[in-house]
């Protein structure tokens, strides 16, 4: 860029290093004024730059810290080559300055205003410039405002030099007049009337001592302070001692000064008096024995809490304390519960102070708010109100509580909401806005206290909250699984223990899955699992877990993360039921009904088999063996539907039973007889025990059908479960009142993990796709039941080799007399 | 491809036997050899060289995926296709029977009047 020059560069320079400005200091005078100018026009920048003989130098502000530029890249080298301020409303668009750093690069500046700092007429020696970082516009009336600024910034740099001159000046004059000069004292030479014959007049003391000379004390002490100035320096007069007192005096700006003045006795005629504006140092001693009182209060109030950890006692304490730090009588703290009308909120008040007695009124509430109070909250600042006209509690008026006649309302508030309200009245004097400065280290007390209360109160809601849920959790039967948020343990319940063997002790800090899962766990279940955690989402799910002694148990865990308030995850909560028992139920029932389907299968495929050549009418189909294997296998069917349906007749306990007194030998022929067809079949022999015969012709009370139905079932299964070429034997034996029925095979016996549930319904010791048994499943439960049904019992012995299984049926009563 | 004419039927209840053979004789034309168990089939089989075998999966004693076994050890009878006959068709089970190594699974009850064409369908399929 080129620089353009000045026509009078030379008697610039010389004028420019004679403010000697150069290279010092920042100066406040300065900085003031750009400060002012960066206010006034709203820029990011205003700075006082010199313009050197190849730089421009920053007096007071800079531009991010860059304190001197080129003059090559210096606006303001141009703006004072003319006269005029100059203006730059976009430095983008001016060819100019386009392209120098600062408006290229950081900080990007595109406004620039400057007015010449113009001395002696002519010399431009550099400019009060305003600089931003966008475009904007720049009326004629801002340059005048910015060229008045300007001619601020010389009369400052003309006042420099003429201080200088002054200065010089008074070192030349008299030695004791320079030190007088440049002493903050006023230092009087007094006649004992109190005559002044001297004074420094020129002190930059604020006592006004112009033409003090020749005149009396009055008018510079005022009346009050000129008579204790006289009886003072009386008695320094009389006693030769020095003297000092204090006097006030009211300047002409209207604020009271204070003053210390020291009297010492020269000659009879002659008293030197040296008055000190102590004013600032009074207000230091009282700041600081106000701070003192403040800090103990403070340190009361907290070592009050630490003590009883009663918030309100200890509000009512902080209470007290600050009404007789402020001189007032009446002061009350209390809480602000909002109700369901935002508009509309209530008191709830903790503690009220008056005539030096605390009252803790427990909570009373005030539920609707006056003016004075409802202006309190919805400023959330302290309200004053000196002339109380509305009693804003008239309530507690009749408690004996005073009217107010002045009122400091100061909301505490909590989180961007009022949560609790100080409330000062009947001050001596009255409130204004240093009192509500003064009380800030105590009011902030009392936000931290708030705060600590309220934290309290949740703290106790939430601990009641875990005790109540630990005390359900623990009592449970389920067992409860809480995890941090890498799912590791860190608390089960007895419940949990009962089911998995492990204590907390245990496997506190270790996964669950690591330690219950194992062999038959469902791989997919345990992914599932484990994609749930990751994803941080409930999941409901069956699985097969092992207990601390390796006995595997089925479980269904309903598991959810917990979360806490900020939607963080804190970790995980499991519901676990053992369901082994429903699992192994379930099993037993899938496999009744795969049986039942089979054996109902079987016959049916023949029937229609038979039926559907039959329809056919194809040559040379056997059409009479046909009908007779569809009759067959429809018969079985209608055997196993009665098996089935009789079950659950049974266990619905809609079978009646026809009860007869029976003899037992022709009923045990008659079974022989009726199973010999199908022992046959497999070649087995039936065989009624000989000694049946020494049982003549007694008899047992029974339904006939019913008996035939349970004795045809053993020896049915005794038949099923026979090597073939075998015997099965049945036999009966008197036993008391009782007559007990056996029938005995020697097939392979009931496997072990059968013997426990032979009994029950649906069961049948299942070996695969062997279907050497046959059967519903069914045939053993019905004859329990009807065994139970007629007063007897069902049993069985059995080893390998031989199996035998019995009832038992009562003897008819006329022969039990017998 | 030679057509399907000889098969083996292995079943262990009579009746059904008895309708399997004559829907595998009379209505479909196919020389048919019936056992009773699995243990007969393997004695009779190597014999009588089915070009496909019948099982009967839930029999006493050797059951269907057992005698399926056997056969697969039996160099004569190794690519035999055999086929499942069976009441018990969930899809577990129906799982384990194509892990045996069975071509195809027919439900119990079948019928006699379509069986011969359903096992042409397959013997074309799975000798291609």
């Amino acid at each position: 860029m080129a620089v353009s020059m000045p026509a009078n560069e030379i008697g610039r320079l010389r004028v420019l290093y004679a403010t000697g400005l150069l290279d010092t200091e920042p100066e406040e005078r300065f900085d003031r004024l750009c400060r002012l100018a960066r206010r006034m026009f709203n820029v990011k920048y205003a700075f006082v730059s010199l313009v050197d003989q190849d730089r421009q130098w920053f007096k007071s502000g800079n531009l991010e810290g860059v304190i001197e530029l080129p003059r090559s890249e210096s606006i303001c080298a141009h703006a004072i080559v003319g006269d005029d301020v100059l203006v730059c409303e976009d430095l983008s668009q001016d060819t100019r300055f386009a392209e120098i750093a600062a408006v290229r690069d950081f900080p990007r500046l595109r406004f620039y205003a400057g007015a010449p700092l113009v001395l002696e007429g002519s010399y431009s020696i550099g400019t009060l410039s305003l600089a931003d970082t966008v475009p904007r516009q720049f009326a004629e009336e801002d340059k005048a405002s910015l060229g008045d600024l300007a001619a601020s910034v010389v009369d400052e740099i003309a006042l420099l030099r003429e201080r200088e001159l002054r200065q010089r000046l008074a070192a030349s004059e008299a030695r004791e007049h320079a030190i007088l000069g440049t002493v903050l004292d006023v230092f009087f030479i007094l006649s004992p009337d109190g005559r002044i014959q001297y004074c420094n007049n020129d002190s930059a003391s604020p006592l006004d001592t112009t033409d003090a000379i020749g005149g009396y004390l009055d008018s510079i002490l005022g009346e009050k302070g000129a008579d204790l100035a006289r009886e003072k320096i009386e008695q320094a007069v009389l006693s030769g001692d020095p003297k000092i007192f204090e006097f006030e005096v009211i300047h002409q700006s209207g604020s009271q000064l204070l003053f210390e003045a020291r009297l010492i006795k020269q000659n009879n005629q002659t008293v030197f008096m040296v008055c000190r504006d102590i004013t600032r140092q009074r207000q230091a001693l009282n700041a600081e024995q106000d701070r003192a009182r403040m800090g103990a209060v403070i340190n009361r109030i907290q070592s009050q809490q630490i003590r009883y950890a009663d918030f309100n006692k200890t509000f009512g304490v902080m209470l007290k304390d600050i009404l007789l730090l402020i001189d007032a009588e009446f002061g009350m703290i209390c809480d602000i519960e909002e109700t369901d009308d935002e508009q509309d909120c209530g008191l709830s008040v903790r503690v009220v102070c008056t005539e030096n007695k605390i009252l803790l009124p427990s909570n009373q509430f005030i539920p609707t708010l006056n003016d004075l109070f409802y202006s309190t909250l919805n400023s959330r600042k302290a309200v004053i109100d000196n002339h109380v006209r509305e009693d804003p509690c008239p309530l507690w008026r009749e408690r004996g509580f005073p009217a107010l006649n002045n009122y400091l309302g100061i909301p505490v508030i909590l989180a961007g909401r009022p949560v609790t309200m100080l409330v000062l009245a009947n001050r001596a004097r009255p409130f204004d806005s240093e009192i509500i400065q003064y009380l800030q280290p105590l009011l902030f007390t009392l936000a931290q206290l708030v705060q600590a209360s309220a934290m309290q109160e949740q703290k106790r809601q939430i601990q009641s909250e875990i005790i109540r849920l630990s005390r359900v959790a623990s009592q449970t039967t389920n067992g409860v699984v809480i995890t941090d948020a890498k799912g590791r343990i860190e608390w089960i319940n007895d419940g949990f223990s009962r089911i998995a063997g492990y204590t907390l002790e245990e496997i506190k800090g270790l996964s669950p899955g690591r330690i219950l899962q194992g062999e038959h766990s469902d791989l997919k279940v345990v992914e599932e699992m484990t994609r749930a955690v990751e994803a941080r989402e409930p999941f409901d799910v069956e699985l097969i877990n092992y207990h601390k002694s390796g006995r595997p148990y089925w479980i269904h865990i309903s598991c959810n993360p917990l979360l806490n308030d900020a939607h963080e995850l804190e970790g995980f909560i499991a519901i676990e039921s053992d369901i082994t028992d429903r699992k192994l139920l379930e099993g037993v029932k899938d496999q009744f009904i795969a049986n039942v389907s089979h054996e109902l299968k079987t016959p049916l495929t023949a029937l229609n088999g038979a039926l559907s050549l039959l329809q056919a009418q194809e040559e040379g189909v056997p059409a009479q063996d046909l009908l007779i294997m569809a009759a067959r296998n429809g018969h079985r069917l209608e055997l196993l539907i009665n098996d089935l349906l009789d079950a659950e007749r049974l266990v619905q306990g809609k079978v009646s039973l026809r009860m007869a007194d029976l003899e037992i030998v022709p009923l045990l022929l008659q079974a022989v007889a009726d199973n010999k067809v199908a022992a046959a079949g497999r070649s087995i022999y039936l065989e009624l025990d000989s000694q049946v015969m020494d049982i003549g012709r007694q008899t047992i009370r029974v339904d006939q059908l019913r008996f035939h139905q349970i004795i045809n079932n053993l020896i049915a299964n005794a038949i099923k479960f026979s090597p073939a070429d075998d015997t099965v034997s049945i036999s009966a034996t008197i036993r008391g009142d009782a007559c007990q029925i056996s029938v005995i095979d020697h097939g392979s016996g009931i496997p072990d993990s059968f013997r426990s549930h032979i009994f029950k319904r649906f069961s049948q010791a299942d070996s695969g796709n062997c279907r050497e048994h046959g059967g519903t499943g069914l045939g053993l439960a019905i004859s329990k039941e009807l065994v139970e049904r007629m007063q007897g019992q069902i049993g069985f012995e059995s080893q390998p080799g031989r199996c035998h299984f019995y009832f038992t049926v009562p003897l008819s009563e006329e022969q039990r007399w017998c | 491809m030679a057509d399907l004419r000889k098969i083996l039927y292995v079943e262990d209840e009579p009746d059904i036997r008895e309708v399997a053979r004559i829907a595998l004789q009379i209505v479909g034309g196919f020389e048919v050899m019936v056992c009773a168990s699995g243990e007969e089939c393997l004695e009779a089989a190597p014999a009588f060289e089915p070009d496909m075998i019948i099982l009967d999966v839930m029999m006493p004693g050797m059951d269907g995926p057992d005698t399926l076994q056997k056969l697969r050890s039996m160099p004569e009878l190794a690519d035999t296709p055999v086929i499942f006959m069976t009441a018990k068709v969930q899809s577990h089970e129906l799982d384990a029977y194509h892990r045996a190594g069975v071509r195809a699974v027919i439900a119990k009850p079948f019928d006699p009047m379509t069986l011969s064409d359903r096992l042409r369908d397959l013997w074309s399929k799975t000798s291609i």
